[in-house]
């Protein structure tokens, strides 16, 4: 993994590929009212990300980049958080709730301690406990209504 | 006056005292919650208003509007997540506090310079309402724009190190705002063949996303949560008295930030999202040691939330006066009003006078009632976050953020879009492009986009329809404060270096 980089380099090709992403998506038939600032805009954004390239190879500012802690936590809390995402969907919110935080509780916890079963049935007890005070509050106080799947 | 006197006999009821207490109690809770919004707060509560003496409700509303936009301060403090739009900057110096083990100390800090603000924009609604009622209703598109470039200067203060990428975040911002149905000519855009994406990116959730996903990656990636353990000088420091004389003793600070917040939110559309990052600018460029703005400076706290809630009273003024909500939860507030026959106007100050009076003062009690209600709930919010391990701290900050993100329009598209940017805030914070540009373009782009086509439209008959925008006086004013605030920190850069060359015992002269 790169550590030190060019981050002016690395926001300036960031920002010409997002310019030319929105560029290529414009409606050839779309309206000019709809379209005269988003253009702009576009313009706007490849000319800074010009100027970010240019001072990268001028005048470069260097960074270290995922230089803090473990980058794998970083990861799997990352895949962690959209499984949750998109489980609450199909599997229900309260059942993919308990499942995800157990699991990611359990994950991030043997960075500190050594989790045995009887502390996990402790802590199920719990995330329960937690999640079902946030459904009541949504689903009874607020009558908002979660996200049902298989279960709820 | 008689009315005003009227209307504080009126108040003087146990009843609605204890409505202020529990408004600004559930308010706070809400305000706390990332993705739970005043909005939402005071449309849950709108239905239990029916039922209620007029008075009764519109307290219950006011209290709970105050609640909310203070409770998102302390997410904001306490764990990097500006609870409310409004408290965006309050994080930017409220966090690093926390970090130092002085969490207290900016809590009360924030309490008070709130409370101060609540009261500020309440005798600003009873004295002023007229005059600044006029001066909103001049604004027009042109001006609209030009508020939005004015905001957009702010990027200079907001990103960390360099300029361009700050500037690259806005722009970057602005383009997820044009995403969806345009504002003007109803047409979709950038929906990459998406239906999901004709809605848009709810500004609430690219905020919970850029500034909360950020965080929670950087406490998986530390093993340990950033909060640091109060300390015996900042608890006492903390005590409300000295934060009581702290505060006081900035007063020029205090001053403009409340008519920062006042300005702002007569402006009708915008409001606590965008007074606070003003004020905190204009703290920044008035200080004498703006290089550690960032850091944990009391000044920049106390400007971002006096003005934020200058803001809740401040929005009435075209409210009561013109019937123009300054603020969404206005609107929510106008329809409490017209359900019970009370129309926007003078007959509010007029024949429905106390009650109209007695509304806006309990504001004031409201702000008032912050103060205790603040102060034990943020120590016992602080208490709970700092004694959960980070291991369940992570997920439970995940649980409320994904709970806040979905129950904003029912989706869970939102909440996915949630995750991809707050992944991608944490990619792009590594390469030095910070969240809180990305989320300035955001609020602000609709704003410009809107201002900038309606007055090309109103201008379609001149030779130059971009003429159309430097035609009023007042877009004037605003052009020369864009040009000040854009040009302030080159020339701030410009005196430090003129500065540094006087006071060298050795000038280039002497040099050669």
């Amino acid at each position: 993994m790169i550590r030190h980089a060019n981050t002016d380099i690395l926001a300036g090709s960031i920002g010409l590929g997002l310019s030319l992403v929105f560029w290529l998506s414009i409606d050839r038939e779309i309206m000019r009212l709809s379209i005269m600032f988003p253009r702009a805009m576009i313009a706007i954004m490849a000319l800074i990300s010009v100027l970010l390239l240019i001072k990268g190879f001028t005048k470069a500012e260097r960074q270290d980049l995922f230089d803090v802690g473990s980058n794998l936590r970083v990861a799997v809390t990352g895949l962690f958080f959209f499984a949750w995402g998109v489980a609450i969907a199909y599997v229900g919110f309260f059942v993919s709730s308990v499942a995800a935080i157990l699991a990611m509780a359990a994950y991030l916890a043997t960075a500190r301690r050594q989790i045995t079963l009887g502390v996990l049935a402790i802590w199920l007890v719990i995330v329960i406990c937690e999640v079902a005070f946030f459904y009541l509050i949504f689903t009874q106080l607020l009558h908002v209504p979660l996200p049902e799947g298989i279960f709820i | 006056m008689e009315k005003l006197l009227l209307a504080m006999v009126e108040l003087a009821d146990p009843a609605i005292i204890l409505i202020i207490f529990a408004g600004v109690s559930a308010g706070l809770f809400v305000g706390a919650m990332p993705g739970l919004t005043a909005t939402m707060a005071l449309a849950v509560l709108l239905p239990f208003t029916f039922t209620l003496p007029p008075l009764y409700g519109l307290v219950a509303l006011g209290a709970v509007y105050m609640g909310a936009i203070y409770g998102g301060s302390f997410a904001a403090i306490l764990v990097n997540t500006p609870g409310t739009p409004s408290s965006i900057a309050t994080a930017f110096e409220g966090y690093p506090l926390s970090k130092q083990g002085r969490a207290l100390e900016a809590i009360s800090v924030a309490t008070v310079a709130s409370a101060i603000g609540g009261i500020a924009g309440v005798l600003f609604l009873l004295f002023l309402s007229p005059p600044l009622a006029k001066l909103s209703l001049r604004f027009g598109p042109s001006e609209y724009f030009w508020v939005a470039m004015l905001g957009l200067t702010l990027i200079a203060s907001l990103s960390e190190g360099s300029l361009l990428k700050g500037l690259l975040g806005g722009a970057i911002g602005m383009m997820l705002g044009t995403i969806g149905v345009a504002p003007i000519g109803g047409e979709t855009r950038f929906t990459f063949g998406m239906p999901v994406m004709q809605g848009g990116v709810e500004m609430i959730v690219a905020l919970i996303g850029l500034f909360v996903l950020p965080e929670l990656y950087n406490m998986a990636a530390q093993g340990r949560t950033s909060l640091g353990e109060v300390t015996v000088d900042s608890k006492e420091k903390a005590s409300f008295w000295r934060v009581i004389i702290r505060v006081f003793s900035m007063p020029g600070n205090l001053i403009r930030s409340c008519i920062i917040g006042e300005i702002v939110a007569i402006i009708p559309g915008a409001g606590g999202n965008i007074a606070n990052l003003v004020a905190y600018n204009e703290a920044k460029r008035a200080s004498r040691n703006p290089e550690r703005f960032g850091t944990g400076v009391i000044e920049g706290l106390v400007a971002t939330e006096s003005s934020n809630n200058v803001t809740v009273a401040g929005s009435m003024v075209p409210l009561l006066t013109l019937g123009i909500p300054g603020a969404p939860p206005d609107a929510v507030i106008l329809g409490v009003l017209l359900l019970h026959g009370l129309r926007p106007g003078i007959e509010l100050f007029t024949t429905s006078g106390v009650l109209t009076y007695a509304f806006i003062v309990s504001m004031g009690l409201a702000a008032l009632a912050m103060v205790p209600v603040g102060l034990l709930g943020g120590r016992l919010i602080y208490r709970i976050i700092f004694r959960t391990p980070y291991y369940f701290l992570v997920p439970t900050i995940g649980l409320a953020t994904i709970l806040g993100t979905f129950a904003l329009r029912n989706s869970v598209s939102d909440v996915i879009i949630m995750l991809i940017l707050g992944t991608a805030g944490y990619l792009l914070k590594q390469i030095g492009i910070h969240p809180a540009p990305i989320v300035l373009g955001l609020i602000l782009g609709s704003i410009a986009e809107v201002g900038y086509v309606q007055a090309m439209l109103g201008g379609a008959a001149y030779e130059y329809p971009v003429l159309r925008l430097f035609e009023n006086p007042l877009s004037w004013v605003l052009i020369v404060m864009v040009v000040f605030s854009a040009a302030w920190p080159f020339l701030m850069a410009l005196y430090r270096r003129m500065q540094l060359r006087r006071r060298s015992p050795f000038s280039e002269e002497d040099k050669r």
